[in-house]
């Protein structure tokens, strides 16, 4: 392995920070779509939708959160239905400090 | 008459004084020499005093910087407990709320869960689920960006 050049063909200042306009990795899903592409590598492009279908939903939660914003939906609603009152806010700058 | 009250024109005493022919382009205070060495002594002391107080500027922000440095864990802390009890808040408040709703099960969406989580990992929550039991109002104060606010609207 040591005579194998994993370095890119053409290397310039640009190519570290393209690889964050290019993929997920420089954001906060990067964790997931590492492991996607991990299992994705492992088990070929025609398996990936048997396999590795947890890291797949994973990722696409983490891009668009659906499931949560489904449940806040319904949750708002029924706070409406029933004239619940709100909860005090949180204070500021407490949430978002896993995001890259 | 006429004669005794006629005054005819002559020159004056000592005659014309010289023509003004030349350019006549006056000639500076300072030579020139004189101007750029001013110019240059001047930007020197301005330079050397401005130093003075660019050593002591650099000083007291070294010493902010290692103070944040020395402090930042503990405000880091502070904030990761502040989440978590904001997290348990909104389990209790969801427990109350979806009492009565059939099929709902806390933290799921009627018994799926947002991440399958293979790694074992802490996610982060989505902004919609920690702000899931106050106004959205506080949401958008706290977590949008001012320029995008009216992206979808």
């Amino acid at each position: 392995m040591s005579t194998f050049n994993l370095n890119p063909v053409i290397y310039t200042d640009l190519t570290k920070r393209m690889q964050g306009w290019v993929t997920w990795q420089s954001g906060p899903c990067a964790d997931f779509e590492m492991d996607l592409y991990r299992c994705g590598s492992r088990v070929g492009y025609g398996k990936v939708y048997e396999v590795c279908n947890k890291e797949r939903e994973d990722m696409f939660e983490c891009l668009n959160h659906s499931t949560q914003y489904q449940r806040y939906k319904i949750m708002q609603e029924e706070r409406k239905k029933q004239g619940r009152p709100y909860l005090d806010p949180p204070p500021m700058h407490v949430p978002g400090f896993n995001k890259r | 008459m006429a004669s005794r009250t006629f005054k005819q024109d002559m020159p004056p005493k000592g005659g014309f004084g010289p023509i003004e022919w030349t350019k006549g382009v006056p000639k500076p205070k300072w030579s020139g020499y004189k101007q750029f060495s001013v110019f240059t002594g001047f930007t020197l002391a301005s330079w050397a005093i401005w130093y003075r107080g660019e050593l002591v500027r650099r000083r007291e922000m070294l010493e902010m910087r290692e103070a944040r440095i020395a402090v930042y864990p503990l405000i880091e802390a502070e904030r990761h407990r502040l989440y978590l009890m904001h997290c348990r808040k909104n389990r209790d408040e969801e427990n109350e709320l979806m009492k009565n709703h059939p099929g709902w099960i806390t933290g799921t969406l009627y018994g799926k869960r947002p991440y399958h989580n293979v790694r074992g990992r802490f996610i982060d929550q989505s902004c919609e689920s920690f702000y899931a039991h106050n106004k959205p109002k506080d949401m958008t104060d706290n977590t949008d960006s001012k320029f995008y606010h009216d992206l979808w609207k």
